[in-house]
Formats: structure tokens, C-alpha cells, sequence
């Protein structure tokens, strides 16, 4: 728990929970920087270790060693592993997770269910397009922490950051959580659209559309302005589309083909479909995209009616 | 009972000393690493507020305008101790401005002098009946909720009470109820308008109470107060906050708070922990919920205005005028309802769960130590950005007790479903339209009955699941009796029935009012319009 500092630099200690190809990478990441770091994981699963990087079980023994935790287990694990980590944590423990989605059974965003399961009130959330292949290749990346714990968000920027990962940090922390499940969802709809041969105008205008839809639920669920059009949103829609293959658009392209079950199986992008659907009806906002997706997902329409819906409602002005 | 409040008087001048010696210590680093500069900027404003004030105003008050003016033209001549002395100068005057006093005659007085009082105002047909009987308040008013908690609590650490407000009445009907409910009394701020009152002024003079004045916008007094405020929490006095800042013009429950005085809390936590002071403060949240709101003419009528939100002080409303308050009183005689005044489950100042031990619990009840919320690598670290933040998510957690600790009553039931089914007739209306259109409107009594057993069921759900809480009639109530009850309660006090019986038919005759205490149900409308649908 202690701070030393040796020559001006500062060490800290980290407990990276998740020990998937995203939790060991940036685990390397931190220890690259000069943090003490352990990873909390399946001991001898047969995943090639960090150099340097000790690894245990004992979730609580290392929460109670770290008051810095990064979390990178998947959303459908989240709520079971706050409830295991929730007689350790403290006040004084910051921590950060890379969950994106709603969680399985109360469909919250990860840092609601952080909040509703858990003491810890500085919280962070680490979204964007890198992903642990480019951090291992080095390939020029960025991620957005959005915390409006501006010394804890500073903290995981300097604790991640290298010649080639670049980190911006956002105050808005619910708006970067939710650019980043939207993102994900509306990236089913471009999937089917893109499964349908529509050709690159009409990819051109949903991707416009999409952020357009983005940033108006973002807005009205409680996040900021322009957020949507940060690395969160726009830049997970974007290597969505320029990559081609994301899990989004194999959803996609499986509902465009009638194959309802296929693409149920990602069942955290169907659920994230219906919550936010559900959630902005209930606000009374405009998210025809969100609908279109929730209802192909559950068979209501197919991706050719969406399509033709989509087409043939009133127009409004640009920016409305 | 032992209440700091009762040594008050002993510690107020050093009080005074302590609020203006940080007051002017927060000032000299405002604009940066130039205290002159920042001395210099804070004695404009307040020269630059209080001149544009000044010029308005009349009387004695205007006769301060030239020493104003004085100071304007000489701020930038004066050197940094001139400037240092002006402010302690102005500092002083307004924490002496700002304090209040605590007489324990008065006090004693007033717990036994209140009930008779209020039993006065709320129960006026029990005076036939003797002194005594009047005053048996809790049939009138009644005092639910975590008490024992609270009483326990406030042995333990220190209470800040958080209560909605809806009406001048407010401070006076809480004091009742701590004193009722064997809570210590606390201080509070209020209005400077309400000490011109000479009976009430009087007491709240006399009870601790003091003195916020409104029309001041600038730093300098704006920080007095706030260090006035955070210096009685630290030093252990109980106190009381309306973070909703004024009454709810609409009737709803504030859910926009005021964040300032709820952030003096946890400086106040944070202050003590430097000091090597572990006492807790807890927030305890209260919920007044009225049959019959005093002002609720007034406050409907400035919410609605387009110039509403901006009328921040209104001094000429029922509560300024006494025939009102009395007629109040003797109408409100008959009611079957009961005032509820609610107290919430008290948390930390970090939003935390608090048990009988004054012991803090995360949400799976793991006890947690609420210091280490200010730590960093095992040492109590200052940051205002996180403090900020801290003080917004505890800010929720107040609104959000306010939802669930709500008491639903008839007429506010009633004033809701009955503007439900206008809406209903027509769709097309806006909220203004709807007001100015739907005087004389006829319900069919059997309808309204039917849409008030739906109405009911999904309140009761609502209940089950402890997002709100029902007035024990409304749950079990024959309806036609609710509605009855809610139609009687309107006609008793307000100058236009809100809703009168007219054979078979319910008539609206004053859809504001209607408007106002259906408001109350408003956070719930989704799943309410849907069980109507």
C-alpha cells in the first residue's frame, strides 16, 4: 500500500484482476512503467505468464496488498467477482475496469454495478479501439480513461501510456461507458447493413446517423455532449468498420442472414440491445437504429424492413 | 440530553474569530499566487454586487451605498495589508451578521410552548377539549421512520439533517418533531426575511437559527456563510440543510440539489480527520410531507410563471401574513390526513450505510472505515476535485432517500390521477394549455374511482419494492373514501376548491392546484401512466 519514491519517480502497486489477453497486456503495461503490479487469475491454466509479473487466486490478498485495481474480466463476470472482491475492498481503493456491456443480471453498466456491489467510490473505465494484439505489436493505439476523478484518471493515463499507446483522459465517465456499449450495439445495425452489399454511401450515412443517434442517448442518459465522437464511440464504430470482422458486425451480418440464434449466442449484444432500447423508450428518445437492432435480435424484423424503415422516415434538419 | 447546541453562546465569538480567520486565508490564494490581486478581486465583487443592490434599495439599507462606493474608488490605491484589514474588516461583520444564539430558557420554553402552538394550528377543535389534549400532536403530525437510529447516532458523531421543503412551516413542524422524537435540537440557516416575523423571528433568534440573507450574491459573504456552516459541523453542533436551497416551487420532490452546503459536510469530516478528530458526521435524510401545503398558491403560481425560477426569495407570500396562517390553522382542523414527517436511514458523508454502532457499512455489509475515503498510499491526501465529486454522488444518495422516504397522501393521489385523466382527454395540450382549459371539467365519479384502484395497485408495487411509501389509508382505503377524504382536504384551506363532488361527477375547479400536489407522484409517472393505459 505504501508509496515509495526513488529518485523523483513514484511505485505503486497494482492487482490487475482478469488474466485474459487484455489483463496480462496491460499488466506488462504497467510494470513497463515502473508500478509493482500482481495479477489476479487462474494459477497454471496454461496462458503464457508475464515476465516479471506474480500471479495468484487469492483475490483478497492482493486487494488488500493494492489500493489501485484494475478489472478486465468480461461483463458477464463482473457481478460475481464484485460480490467475491466486496469484503476486501476499501475507501481508499481506486479502481478501473475495461468491461464493456450491461451486466447479466441487473444490466447495469460496469461502474453501476461497481457502485451498487462495492464500498469504492473512485472509479475509472478504460474504453477505446486498442486492443492487447496492438499493444503487443506496438502498433500506434489510443484509449480514453473517463473518471471525473481527475488525479485517479491522470494515474492510470501515466500508469498505462507509452511510445506507442496514447491515453486521453474524460471527466465523463458515464458518457464514455455508454459511447462504448452503444458503439458495440448500433455496430450490429452496420454489420446487417453491410451484409446487405448497401455499398459505402449508404455505410457512409449510418455511420453519420449512428453517432448522431449515439450522442443524443449519451446525452439523455446522463453522459455529455460529444463524447460519442471521442475514442469511446466514434473510434470503436470506426476499427469496427475498418477491421471488418469485430464480434458487432459477425452479429450483424448473421441477423442479416435470418440466422436469429447464431447471433443470439453474443448474448451480452443482444441484452445491451434491449436494456438501452427499453431505456430510451422509456425517455422518449429518438433511437431508431437502437430499435431496429433490439428488433432484429428478437425476430421482429428483418434486416431488409430495418433497412426500409430506417429509409423512409420523416426527415428532420441535420443537427436535430 | 446534552446537545452541543446548549453551550453555544459560550464558544459564538470564538466561532466569529475562527469563520473569519479562514475566510480571509481562503481569499488571499483565489486568483492565483498574488494575494493582492486576489484581495483585491474579492472586495470588487462584493463592491460591484453590493452597489448594484444598493441603488435599488431604499430606506436604512441604502444609507450603506456610499461607504460602498468609498470602497470601490480606493481598492485599487490600497496596498496588500489594507486590503487584508478590509476584508477581515467585512468578514467580521458578516459572521457576526451570519451567527446565531442559543438562549436554553427560550429553549425550554419553546419545547413546552410548541406543541400547543402547533397543536393550535392543526388541531384547533381539541382546544374545546383542554390544553392537554391539544397537545397530543402526534395525531396530527406524525413522526416515523430510523428514530431510534438517529437517536443513537446522534450520541455517536454528529447529525446533519437533510429534510425536502416545501414550505416556510417547515423548520418550525422538524423542531416539533426532534423534540418529539428526544433528537437534540440542531441549528440551522435561514431566511433573513423570516426574522422579520416578531414571534417567530423571536424564537429563531433565541433557537440557534442563523441568519442567511439571499440578496447578498457576492464571494465574500457567500464564503462567510459556507465556513459558518462547515466550522458548527466540525465542532460537533447538529445542524440542518434544505439542499434543495428553497421550497419546492412546483410541489415535486427536489431532486436538483444544492451541493454546496452538503459539500460543507464532508469538509467538515475531512477538517476533523487533519485534526486528528475521529467523530463521524452522519446525513440523516427527512421527508415533510404535507396534506395541505401553506403557500402552495404562491409556490404554484411562481413555478409556472416564465420568471418563477429566478424569484428566489418570495416575502409576500401566506406565510408573511398572519390572517393566512390562521385560517390555515382553523381549516385545517378537520383533516383526516396526518402531516408526515419521515427520517430517512442516515448514511456517511460518503453515502455509506450507518448501523446502531455508528459503525459504517458497504452495500454487503462489510464495515468500513469512512477515513480512508480521504486516503492515498495510506495518507490522508487533500483533493478538491474528488472531494467534489464524493459530495455529488452523496448528493444523489440524499435525492434518492428522498423518492423512497416519501409518504404518499390522498390529495396528492388524487391531484395527480385527476390531471392524468385530462391529460388523457387530450393529448395535444401542453402543460399551460392544460391548466388554462380544464376549469369545470366533469369526471364520472364510478371512472375516476376505477382508474384510482389501478392507480392504487401500482403504487402498492412500487411500495413493495421500497421505491415509495404510502399513506396507510391509501393503501387500504375504500377508494370512494380516498377521493372523498382528498376532496374535502383541497376545500378546507385553499381560496379555490381544487376539486369539488357534483352528483355522480367529480369537478376540477382549480387544475394548478391539482397540478401542484399531483407533482408529488411525478418521479414514479412511467409506470403510473401505464397502469392507467
Amino acid at each position: 500500500m505504501a508509496r515509495s519514491t526513488a529518485g523523483g519517480i513514484g511505485v505503486s502497486t497494482w492487482v490487475v484482476v482478469g488474466d485474459g489477453q487484455w489483463g496480462r497486456a496491460l499488466a506488462r503495461r504497467l510494470k513497463a512503467t515502473g508500478n509493482l503490479v500482481t495479477l489476479v487469475g487462474e494459477v497454471g491454466s496454461g496462458t503464457r505468464k508475464p515476465k516479471g509479473i506474480p500471479l495468484t487466486r487469492d483475490l483478497g490478498s492482493a486487494l488488500t496488498a493494492a489500493e489501485r485495481v484494475l478489472i478486465t474480466v468480461p461483463i458477464s463476470a463482473l457481478e460475481d467477482l464484485l460480490r467475491a472482491a466486496a469484503p476486501h475492498l476499501r475507501g481508499d481503493h481506486r479502481l478501473v475496469t475495461t468491461c464493456r456491456g450491461l451486466t447479466p443480471h441487473s444490466h447495469l453498466r460496469g461502474i453501476e454495478a461497481v457502485r451498487a456491489l462495492t464500498a469504492v467510490r473512485q472509479v475509472a473505465v478504460v474504453a477505446g479501439a486498442a486492443d492487447a494484439d496492438s499493444l503487443r505489436k506496438k502498433s500506434p493505439v489510443a484509449l480514453v480513461v473517463g473518471s471525473p476523478f481527475a488525479l485517479w484518471a491522470e494515474e492510470i493515463r501515466d500508469g498505462l501510456r507509452s511510445k506507442t499507446l496514447r491515453v486521453y483522459t474524460n471527466p465523463d465517465l458515464v458518457g464514455v461507458e455508454l459511447s462504448n456499449i452503444l458503439a458495440a450495439v448500433i455496430g450490429v445495425g452496420l454489420g446487417a447493413a453491410r451484409s446487405l452489399s448497401v455499398g459505402p454511401a449508404a455505410e457512409a450515412m449510418a455511420l453519420t446517423r449512428a453517432l448522431a443517434e449515439m450522442d443524443r442517448v449519451v446525452r439523455e442518459l446522463g453522459g455529455r455532449a460529444g463524447t460519442a465522437y471521442g475514442l469511446a464511440g466514434l473510434g470503436v464504430l470506426s476499427e469496427l468498420l475498418f477491421a471488418g470482422n469485430g464480434v458487432p458486425l459477425r452479429a450483424g451480418a448473421s441477423l442479416a442472414k435470418g440466422r436469429i440464434a447464431e447471433a443470439a449466442e453474443h448474448r451480452e449484444l443482444r441484452q445491451a440491445a434491449r436494456t438501452l432500447s427499453a431505456r430510451a423508450a422509456r425517455q422518449r428518445l429518438r433511437a431508431p437504429l437502437l430499435e431496429m437492432v433490439e428488433g432484429m435480435f428478437a425476430g421482429r424484423v428483418t434486416a431488409e424492413t430495418a433497412l426500409a424503415e430506417l429509409m423512409t422516415r420523416a426527415s428532420r434538419p441535420e443537427g436535430d | 440530553m446534552n446537545a452541543p447546541i446548549f453551550h453555544f453562546n459560550r464558544h459564538r465569538e470564538d466561532i466569529e474569530r475562527e469563520v473569519t480567520h479562514r475566510a480571509v486565508h481562503s481569499f488571499a490564494n483565489l486568483a492565483g499566487s498574488d494575494p493582492a490581486r486576489s484581495l483585491q478581486y474579492v472586495l470588487n465583487d462584493a463592491a460591484f454586487h453590493e452597489i448594484h443592490r444598493l441603488e435599488r434599495s431604499r430606506g436604512k439599507e441604502a444609507e450603506r451605498l456610499s461607504d460602498w462606493q468609498r470602497l470601490a474608488r480606493r481598492i485599487g490605491r490600497m496596498s496588500e495589508p489594507e486590503l487584508r484589514d478590509e476584508v477581515e474588516r467585512r468578514a467580521r461583520y458578516y459572521s457576526s451578521d451570519v451567527a446565531g444564539n442559543f438562549d436554553r430558557r427560550v429553549y425550554r420554553f419553546a419545547s413546552g410552548v410548541l406543541p400547543i402552538g402547533l397543536g393550535a394550528l392543526f388541531n384547533t377543535t381539541d382546544l374545546a377539549h383542554g390544553v392537554a389534549s391539544v397537545r397530543n400532536l402526534s395525531k396530527r403530525i406524525r413522526v416515523e421512520g430510523n428514530l431510534d437510529l438517529v437517536r443513537a447516532l446522534s450520541e455517536k458523531g454528529t447529525l446533519v439533517i437533510v429534510p425536502t421543503h416545501s414550505s416556510n412551516l417547515d423548520s418550525i413542524v422538524l423542531g416539533w418533531s426532534l423534540v418529539h422524537a428526544q433528537l437534540p435540537p440542531c441549528t440551522y440557516g435561514a431566511g433573513k426575511n423570516l426574522f422579520t416575523n416578531p414571534l417567530i423571528g423571536y424564537f429563531m433568534r433565541n433557537l440557534g437559527a442563523y441568519r442567511v440573507d439571499r440578496r447578498l450574491r457576492h464571494i465574500l459573504y457567500k464564503d462567510v456563510l459556507k465556513c459558518y456552516s462547515q466550522v458548527l459541523v466540525e465542532r460537533g453542533y447538529h445542524s440542518l440543510f434544505f439542499p434543495g436551497g428553497t421550497r419546492s416551487r412546483s410541489g415535486g420532490i427536489e431532486q436538483h440539489l444544492k451541493l454546496g452546503l452538503l459539500g460543507s459536510a464532508l469538509s467538515a469530516f475531512s477538517e476533523r480527520l487533519l485534526r486528528g478528530d475521529a467523530r463521524p458526521i452522519y446525513i440523516v435524510p427527512v421527508t415533510i410531507n404535507y396534506p395541505l401545503v401553506l403557500e402552495a398558491e404562491t409556490l404554484i403560481e411562481d413555478y409556472l410563471k416564465e420568471s418563477g425560477r429566478a424569484r428566489y426569495i418570495i416575502d409576500d407570500d401566506e406565510f408573511s401574513r398572519v390572517g393566512r396562517i390562521v385560517q390555515y390553522a382553523l381549516r385545517v382542523m378537520g383533516l383526516e390526513t396526518s402531516m408526515v414527517i419521515r427520517y430517512g436511514a442516515p448514511f456517511d458523508v460518503f453515502g455509506n450505510q450507518v448501523g446502531l454502532d455508528g459503525q459504517s457499512h458497504g452495500p454487503d455489509g462489510t464495515p468500513i472505515d469512512p477515513r480512508r475515503y480521504l486516503f492515498r498510499d495510506g495518507e490522508p491526501v487533500s483533493d478538491p476535485v474528488r472531494d467534489a465529486e464524493y459530495t455529488r454522488q452523496t448528493g444523489a444518495a440524499v435525492a434518492d432517500a428522498f423518492l423512497r422516504e416519501t409518504v404518499l397522501l390522498p390529495t396528492q393521489f388524487v391531484g395527480w390521477l385527476l390531471l392524468q385523466r385530462e391529460r388523457r382527454t387530450a393529448p395535444e395540450l401542453d402543460l399551460f394549455a392544460l391548466l388554462r382549459t380544464t376549469s369545470g371539467d366533469r369526471h364520472d365519479y364510478a371512472e375516476v374511482c376505477d382508474d384510482g384502484e389501478r392507480l392504487r395497485r401500482a403504487l402498492i408495487k412500487l411500495e413493495d419494492q421500497g421505491a415509495v411509501r404510502l399513506d396507510p389509508a391509501l393503501r387500504t382505503a375504500p377508494m370512494d373514501q380516498i377521493i372523498d377524504d382528498a376532496v374535502r382536504t383541497f376545500g378546507m384551506y385553499h381560496l379555490r376548491n381544487a376539486l369539488e363532488r357534483s352528483g355522480e361527477s367529480l369537478v376540477v375547479s382549480d387544475p394548478k392546484m391539482l397540478y401542484f400536489y399531483g407533482n408529488r407522484l411525478e418521479p414514479w409517472r412511467d409506470p403510473l401512466r401505464e397502469a392507467l393505459a
